[in-house]
């Protein structure tokens, strides 16, 4: 009874579905199977109800049911869990009353209330609230039956016109610390991307999506958006291209194709013209993935260069001059600026040093193999963490250039510390401060080591230098994905003993059996796949955190070594630069 | 050997013998680029690029210099980068050399005249009835108490460690005890006591490191950290031209350029102690390090010629010079 579709879909007339189904086909297809595997554990562990999944058919029915669901509307067939009432949902229902008995003036601060709102008076704010407090108090009663909240049931948030129009119904539950940040993000939004069930409160300004099977554009932005974008926003999402500069260099790629694209429409000049084209097309992969700080910087820096184009230039030649610039700056700021990085960062390596490392930056990768190949004896300590294991790619790699690597988890931290003579880290961003945003860890690894008295090397380009301030990483951050954190991947008999603290031989072999075990994704385990139903429980997958300017030494970019106190100096300096070049 | 040969192909013996003269008055940066300047007006060189390799070459020589390595080749760097400058700015080389000799002549003038800068920059740290601790001999330092003395008419008192080996610090106690500033000369062991009545801490430098650290005479750094420890304003008083791109991270990072020093040890004060006992053995050897790396997080202040600066400062403005 209560997966009756009480909210009416918005769009759902004139959303036509285009179907990026064949693109994703293309894509990776580890992922996709790792990808298949997730949504079938999210949908098999909390069936909304036995007929909304047809029995037997599970990924590729899901698939489709993700794609058509929105347009055949309420037809029978249809997967409930896609339009599931946002007040079932338990947990909201707890949050929300917790939230509302503190703050009289909850209800005014309802992102997704209609404009219309403003002009209430206190007294039918009132009754207003009181009215939403019977519903939830009603769906608390209704829920407490036990029934789990399906996965991707959809947002309250495109609701603006169904709220105003439910002067009989319940209106929508507004959402707990939704703060207007958010509610302006939401109305940028080009996709229609499902908003993740169970944010954690502290974090719930932060756009945060459910892992989906397929993203589907509504059709007035369908067009707008170039075929090469399409499939490199679902890259993104897929978690396909990751890493600070593979993603910026692929997304000032597909730049490249968008411009040759184009055709700057009669009447209209292209410097004027092709900035408003491209911005959906960053609308579109922002919505895919929040874009990171360098990717930020590279958008700037193109806009800029485009609104520099002389207007009366030729159209072909001004494309071609375009595409010129970007490859010299995927050249000169990203591929020239890590060699630099790379050389000077080995100048600091010094014979029988032990370099502590956290994460698998590509720079410091560079720096270990170049100072290698000058014939450095050092020792690499290579730190990892959950979720993503990414220094087992960085030590693999290090093996096998015949480094001498140790690898070991978070928690031998302080003990990898007491031998180690230096840290050397990447960085997503240097900040005007001098804090230092990074993989989420770096800041207890830096902490560590100025317990220790261990200098912190950073190493990071300049593209990646950001005028902004951060003091914590709460106020600007990325969420992951919290089912990465549900699944568990089995720590064998081999890598068990290899995994802890293993030298080169044995953590080649140990390497090889995860490697099996992890590509094979037959023995992954999920301990927590029922945590949704968990009403007191929340995940919180935190991309960066923030390592403040004290705990940094030096940072290491293309234009030399600095204190982490000059990087505002380089911006303005290379601001300047830019300026009186062109 | 092999640098003794390549000294022969680079400089000749009287342009060296004329640089260990100017050393032994002026700090190494300044004796640097006076050789290179004078190489200049003897060079039979025809293009820039002749001439840079020439210097290039001669400061590579200069550089091998034991004592003031650091500093020598911050100011040949800094000479160089000028050149370069003065290169892009000027097509005809005739012109350019002239340029560059005219600059020379501002730069040979230039160490007495941050000196005075730096005095008049500083001396208002010094309060009256204050107590200045400092070590080593340094001539910024120097300059700055005879001025705050002299010209400001402050009445302080000076701490002065012996500077242990070189015992320069005996030559400093004379020198501001001849210009009427009452000293005391205390061991060098005595830092941590002398410094309970000392106000201040004023040391001078041989290089001004990237991140505001700075490479001076040994000695300084375990002073920064005591004074550190006891909340005592620490100040390093250097000229611009010791700033060096040139980024520590440990004591170590500038072993390189610091002597070792000959296994004997200055005549003990009790009496000569016989030479046998003091003999090198595979299992006792003698070390004599010239020189540490002070950290910036144990620096107040650097007065130099651009100003007062904090030692983050420091970075900025070698930026605004290398870029």
């Amino acid at each position: 009874m209560e997966l009756s579709p009480v909210e009416t879909p918005v769009g759902s007339v004139d959303s036509a579905q285009v179907d990026f189904q064949k693109v994703e086909r293309d894509l990776d297809a580890q992922s996709r199977a790792s990808g298949e595997q997730r949504t079938f554990l999210k949908h098999a562990h909390s069936p909304p109800s036995p007929s909304a999944l047809p029995g037997g058919a599970c990924s590729p029915a899901l698939r489709g049911a993700g794609l058509g669901a929105r347009d055949e509307g309420s037809v029978g067939a249809v997967p409930a869990p896609m339009r599931l009432p946002v007040q079932a949902r338990p947990s909201d229902v707890i949050s929300g009353a917790a939230g509302s008995a503190g703050s009289a003036g909850a209800s005014a601060d309802a992102p997704d209330a209609p404009p219309a709102k403003k002009a209430l008076t206190k007294a039918e704010r009132r009754e207003l609230q009181e009215r939403q407090r019977a519903a939830k108090a009603a769906t608390a009663g209704a829920a407490s039956g036990g029934k789990p909240a399906p996965f991707g049931s959809k947002q309250a948030s495109t609701g603006a016109n169904a709220s105003a129009s439910s002067a009989s119904e319940p209106p929508p539950v507004p959402k707990q610390h939704d703060t207007t940040d958010a509610a302006k993000l939401r109305k940028q939004r080009l996709l229609e991307r499902t908003d993740v069930q169970k944010a954690v409160a502290l974090f719930a300004h932060l756009p945060q999506y459910e892992r989906e099977k397929s993203i589907s554009l509504p059709a007035q932005h369908a067009c707008q958006i170039h075929p090469v974008v399409a499939r490199l926003g679902l890259q993104y999402a897929e978690g396909v291209i990751q890493g600070a500069n593979a993603r910026c260099v692929a997304m000032l790629n597909a730049f490249k194709a968008v411009i040759r694209d184009y055709h700057t429409p009669p009447a209209k000049t292209l410097n004027r013209d092709l900035e408003s084209r491209l911005r959906p097309q960053i609308q579109y992969l922002v919505d895919c993935r929040p874009v990171g700080i360098n990717m930020g910087n590279s958008i700037t820096w193109l806009k800029a260069t485009i609104a520099k184009l002389p207007a009366h230039m030729p159209e072909a030649e001004a494309k071609e001059a375009l595409c010129a610039e970007i490859d010299s700056f995927i050249a000169e700021r990203i591929t020239l600026a890590s060699a630099a990085i790379s050389a000077l960062g080995a100048s600091k390596v010094a014979n029988g040093d032990v370099i502590v490392t956290y994460g698998c930056a590509h720079v410091v990768e560079e720096i270990l193999l170049s100072a290698h190949s000058r014939g450095v004896s050092f020792r690499v300590i290579v730190l990892d963490a959950r979720p993503h294991w990414e220094g087992r790619a960085l030590w693999r790699r290090l093996v096998a250039a015949h480094l001498h690597v140790s690898y070991a988890g978070m928690h031998a931290l302080s003990y990898a510390m007491r031998s180690a003579t230096k840290v050397l880290m990447g960085a997503h961003a240097c900040l005007s401060n001098g804090a230092v945003v990074s993989r989420a860890g770096s800041a207890i690894v830096a902490l560590c080591a100025s317990r220790e008295n261990v200098p912190v090397l950073i190493a990071c380009e300049t593209y990646k230098f950001a005028e902004r301030v951060m003091l914590d990483s709460i106020c600007a951050n990325e969420l992951g994905d919290p089912d990465d954190l549900v699944t568990v991947r089995p720590v064998r008999a081999a890598a068990q003993t290899g995994a802890a603290a293993a030298t080169s031989g044995a953590a080649l072999a140990a390497g090889g059996a995860l490697a099996e075990s992890v590509d094979g994704g037959a023995n992954v385990l999920a301990c927590l796949t029922d945590w949704r139903d968990v009403s007191t429980l929340r995940l919180l997958n935190l991309t960066y955190d923030v390592t403040p300017c004290e705990l940094v030494t030096m940072v290491i970019s293309e234009v030399g070594m600095t204190p982490p106190t000059s990087v505002p100096v380089i911006i303005r300096e290379y601001r300047q630069d830019t300026i009186s070049a062109r | 050997m092999a640098s003794e040969k390549l000294k022969n192909e680079q400089l000749s013996a009287e342009q060296l013998r004329a640089f260990h003269a100017h050393l032994r008055d002026e700090p190494g940066a300044i004796a640097a680029i006076k050789v290179l300047i004078d190489l200049i007006q003897s060079s039979a060189a025809t293009t820039i690029m002749g001439l840079q390799i020439e210097l290039q070459a001669a400061a590579d020589v200069l550089k091998l210099h034991e004592a003031e390595g650091i500093s020598i080749a911050s100011g040949c760097e800094l000479f160089m980068r000028f050149v370069t400058r003065t290169a892009l700015d000027f097509s005809e080389y005739e012109a350019c050399r002239h340029k560059i000799l005219e600059r020379g002549e501002f730069f040979k003038e230039h160490s007495t005249r941050a000196r005075t800068k730096i005095a008049e920059l500083g001396a208002p740290f010094i309060r009256d009835g204050a107590t200045v601790l400092t070590t080593g001999f340094s001539r910024v330092v120097v300059a700055l108490l005879l001025h705050a003395a002299q010209a400001l008419k402050k009445r302080f008192t000076v701490l002065l460690t012996e500077s242990h080996a070189s015992g320069l610090g005996y030559t400093l106690a004379r020198t501001l005890a001849a210009a009427g500033i009452p000293v005391t000369v205390i061991d060098d062991a005595a830092v941590a006591v002398g410094l309970e009545r000392a106000d201040l801490v004023l040391c001078g430098a041989e290089a001004v490191v990237e991140n505001g650290g700075v490479i001076s005479k040994v000695g300084t750094c375990q002073l920064a950290i005591i004074a550190h420890a006891y909340r005592k304003p620490f100040y390093i008083a250097a000229e611009s031209f010791k700033f060096a791109r040139h980024y520590p991270l440990h004591q170590r990072d500038i072993l390189g350029s610091t002597p070792r020093g000959v296994p004997q040890l200055a005549p003990p004060v009790g009496g000569e102690p016989d030479a046998a006992s003091r003999a090198p053995t595979p299992l006792l050897t003698y070390e004599r390090l010239t020189r540490d790396y002070t950290a910036p997080k144990y620096i107040n202040l650097l007065f130099t010629d651009l100003g007062v600066l904090t030692p983050s400062a420091v970075s900025d403005e070698l930026i605004k010079l290398y870029y």
